[in-house]
């Protein structure tokens, strides 16, 4: 009971710690570790999003990126080419991508893993291909000039929009933690343990893997929009596979099946080798190994681990545990 | 309650279930027994929509259910487990027996992602419901147990408790007492005696023919894929085809128990 | 005509390509019912291993065939042990995602070593051996065409004809009851999955002859195409692999005259998936069933 209540206390003071940091990062950096920052965000919708998939209802996805892509793309063509407000783009964008999930899952969902995940890494490969050859969407130029959205009658500054994007992927992440606890998120788990038996339970499989397919990509297709709308560019060739390994490398690192473990996942991947120099070279080869050491070693992900286990840490723990009531009393 | 019409299902050459007949009365315990391979799984899982039958109807309550997916007979009301037990063993007793729950869940996914008042009233509902239902069959104390934690009998018991949350009138039992020692059988025999008593119509298959004996109220006897008796234990234990057939005349002495 | 006859030339021998890939997706799924995502960076690794040897050894191209089969055999078997065999009891998806793993940090390791950019290959059998009306066949696609060939008939052989054969279709069919028989299922999968690693790994040395080039990223497309090819053709049967690699390079060929060559790529996936929602065990494959 006593431990119980100590990491409820630590758990909030490691939201506040980190909500802090996030909040003051513009005043104290700028420019490109701003960007960096905004990436790692929209990897966390991308990772939380995929988690639902992968860790939620089983539904192994390496499509990914595709539906990013279709998000990306409509919000940027929609700004640049019919000048919609942000807003419209947006959820455009989400919806957009929702139905392209929508249709790739009423083709695919019926399938087994395997082929489900070979399917959406061919549908994910098929959309880029159309894109970069067709001139609607610029082709292999990509789409230039996609403005930052306005407010107070002005355009908004970089800053302005980080904060945004925060909001954003805070909402995102409160909204999927409390499905993921929630009787829907209990029905998922059914059908990734066990479809015979879900279904023995009047479990409809395909409706609900539908919804969560659709709720998805909506997601995907949002963190989409941000992209664009942060870098004011996008190209087709962005978007290939390697982004959606890179995002199941979150997933799986963090932890699949939990709210923290893809966050945690996506903001480490994403930031690690950014700071840390002579890793940059790395960087996919560290993706790579990470994915093949986190299941072999730590299949449940960072999250999964039980680091008071480990001898020193636990120690380092109660330390600090105790300073923290020497204070408080 | 349920009325199978000339039930046919094939497997490329191979017939599996051929023109099976039978009628289960409510409130009874209804029992199929046979030698493997006489089709009772196969039998089962056409009524459960696993499978489809090539030839004959379903009716369940007199409403025509054949070729229904497993979810829409569950919706029916007919609930059942497996042979291989299939709990879900990420997750607790508690979480398994609210799984069953699914049929009786209003909320839907917006309203579990905004988390209104309506939706965390109906899951403090449920949590309440099944912890009464864990007390009933005695599981109460092991409730944050993963399933697969539990010994053997009693995941076999959570499988039925799990069904049962679906408020099913109509439970079909596969092999309950498969793979269980004698303790274990007994016990479960007064589990399913007690849950028939209050209501629940059972059909189940069943091996272990001293417990089918002493349990059903009627009993259906398959051989390769055909009905060949039918009636109650004492019909059926006299019956020249089921000794001949089924038990062989060296197993006589098992049946006079 | 002519062209129709060098476009069915071309496809055969790009065929011949994809349908030992797709043998190596199909060996794979029929003893454990997974497949490898890292099919297409063994392939990558044959390519590497044959360059080696023409760039520092001797241009040899049989050489290089036994140096291939011989890397892909050992990867692919040090792969099984870690993705699978480490983890035997994880959920299937884990092993998938440690395959894909695998696959990108070999694509990576040797994009940092040998660098992103395609390397030359040398060539082999440059000549023509003959030319009709118009439709051009260069001894190099003859010597990988009859290759290709032989070894598929080989791996026939194998499979059919021997003991360690009989156990990888004993262990497909039934593992469960094939450990009940006495086969060791461990060694046979392990035997299975090396075999497959081989076959990629030599479809690979094929792929940079044919195309005289090698470079870090060059498995990403072949990989997912010839498991098209193996879907199309039915992954659970080797003769429909088989069938299903030589049809979809005959159709890609095709395909390129009819859309514009910007969209080759697209064409396998479209095949894929339309057949994975008509026929999804292919042309030749049968349906498994599931038992509850």
């Amino acid at each position: 009971m006593e431990r119980k209540r100590y990491s409820k206390y630590n758990r909030l003071l490691v939201a506040l710690a980190a909500l802090i940091i996030v909040l003051i990062l513009p005043y104290v950096f700028s420019g490109y570790i701003l960007q960096i920052a905004v990436y790692a965000y929209i990897y966390i919708l991308l990772a939380s999003s995929l988690n639902l998939l992968i860790g939620y209802a089983g539904i192994f996805s390496m499509g990914h990126v595709g539906f990013y892509c279709v998000g990306a793309y409509t919000s940027a063509l929609l700004a640049t080419k019919l000048d919609m407000p942000f807003v419209i783009c947006f959820f455009a964008a989400g919806l957009l991508a929702a139905l392209a999930g929508a249709f790739v899952g009423f083709v695919a969902l019926r399938l087994n893993d395997i082929f489900f995940a070979f399917a959406t890494m061919g549908l994910s490969e098929v959309i880029r291909i159309v894109i970069q050859n067709s001139d609607f969407t610029n082709g292999t130029l990509g789409v230039t000039g996609i403005p930052l959205p306005e407010w107070f009658g002005r355009s908004m500054n970089r800053e302005e929009f980080y904060y945004l994007v925060v909001v954003i992927v805070v909402i995102v992440v409160v909204l999927i933690s409390k499905l993921a606890k929630s009787h829907t998120g209990r029905t998922l788990a059914m059908i990734r343990d066990d479809q015979n038996a879900a279904a023995s339970l009047g479990v409809n499989i395909f409706k609900y893997k539908m919804m969560v397919m659709v709720l998805s990509c909506f997601i995907a297709g949002l963190a989409g929009s941000l992209y664009a709308t942060f870098i004011q560019y996008i190209n087709a060739s962005n978007f290939g596979i390697t982004v959606s390994i890179n995002i199941i490398a979150m997933v799986a690192i963090g932890g699949m099946g939990t709210v923290s473990g893809p966050v945690i996942g996506a903001i480490l991947l994403q930031l690690l080798p950014e700071y840390i120099r002579f890793l940059s070279n790395f960087r996919q080869i560290i993706y790579g190994a990470a994915i093949v050491i986190s299941i072999m070693f730590a299949p449940k992900g960072l999250v999964g681990i039980r680091w008071r286990r480990i001898k020193l840490i636990d120690q380092l723990c109660c330390l600090f545990e105790t300073k923290l009531n020497n204070e408080e009393s | 309650m349920l009325r199978s019409e000339k039930i046919c299902v094939r497997f490329g050459g191979l017939v599996a279930v051929d023109h099976v007949s039978l009628t289960v009365e409510e409130g009874t315990i209804h029992a199929i027994i046979g030698p493997n391979g006489a089709g009772k799984t196969t039998f089962f899982n056409t009524i459960s929509g696993a499978e489809k039958p090539a030839e004959g109807k379903v009716f369940f309550r007199d409403e025509d259910i054949t070729g229904l997916p497993p979810h829409r007979i569950a919706e029916k009301g007919i609930g059942r487990t497996f042979q291989n037990i299939k709990l879900f063993n990420s997750m607790s007793v508690l979480e398994n027996v609210l799984c069953g729950m699914h049929l009786n869940v209003r909320s839907n996914i917006v309203q579990d992602m905004l988390g209104m008042s309506f939706q965390r009233r109906e899951e403090r509902e449920l949590l309440e419901k099944c912890e009464s239902l864990l007390k009933q069959v005695g599981l109460y104390d092991k409730r944050d147990l993963k399933a697969n934690n539990l010994p053997y009998g009693e995941q076999r018991k959570l499988e039925i408790v799990r069904a049962m949350a679906t408020d099913a009138s109509l439970l079909m039992l596969d092999e309950p007492a498969a793979g269980m020692n004698p303790t274990e059988t007994r016990e479960l025999m007064q589990f399913i005696r007690k849950i028939n008593d209050e209501g629940l119509t059972i059909l189940l298959i069943e091996h272990d023919v001293r417990m089918v004996m002493t349990l059903a109220d009627k009993i259906t006897v398959l051989d390769h894929g055909i009905k060949i008796a039918e009636g109650s234990a004492e019909d059926v234990r006299h019956d020249a085809n089921v000794i001949e057939a089924y038990l062989g005349k060296s197993y006589r002495g098992a049946v006079d128990v | 005509m002519t062209m129709f006859f060098q476009q069915l030339v071309n496809g055969i021998t790009q065929g011949g390509l994809y349908a030992l890939l797709a043998i190596a997706y199909s060996l794979v799924y029929g003893v454990m019912g997974l497949v490898n995502f890292s099919t297409g960076s063994i392939y990558m690794l044959g390519a590497m291993s044959s360059w080696l040897v023409c760039k520092y050894i001797i241009e040899s191209f049989w050489l290089s065939v036994l140096i291939s089969f011989g890397v892909g055999f050992v990867v692919a078997f040090v792969l099984e042990k870690i993705a699978f065999s480490a983890i035997r009891g994880a959920t299937r998806i884990a092993s998938l995602i440690c395959t894909i793993g695998f696959s990108q940090f070999i694509n990576e390791a040797v994009a940092l070593i040998f660098g992103k950019a395609t390397q030359g290959m040398s060539t082999f059998f440059d000549q023509e051996l003959f030319a009709f009306l118009g439709v051009h066949i260069s001894v190099m696609q003859a010597v990988l065409v009859v290759t290709v060939i032989i070894i598929l008939v080989a791996l026939q052989f194998f499979v059919y004809r021997t003991r360690i054969g009989l156990a990888i279709r004993t262990v497909s069919m039934d593992e469960k009851t094939a450990g009940l028989m006495g086969i060791n299922v461990n060694r046979t999968i392990s035997i299975a999955f090396s075999l497959s690693g081989a076959c990629a790994a030599i479809a690979g040395l094929m792929g940079a002859v044919y195309y005289r080039s090698f470079s870090a990223y060059m498995g990403w497309m072949p990989g997912i195409k010839s498991f098209s090819a193996a879907v199309f053709g039915g992954l659970s049967s080797m003769p429909g692999a088989i069938l299903g690699g030589y049809l979809m390079g005959i159709i890609e060929n095709f395909g390129v005259q009819v859309f514009s060559t910007g969209y080759r790529d697209v064409i396998s996936f479209i095949v894929m998936i339309v057949f994975l929602l008509v026929r999804p065990q292919g042309i030749l494959g049968s349906k498994k069933k599931v038992k509850l």
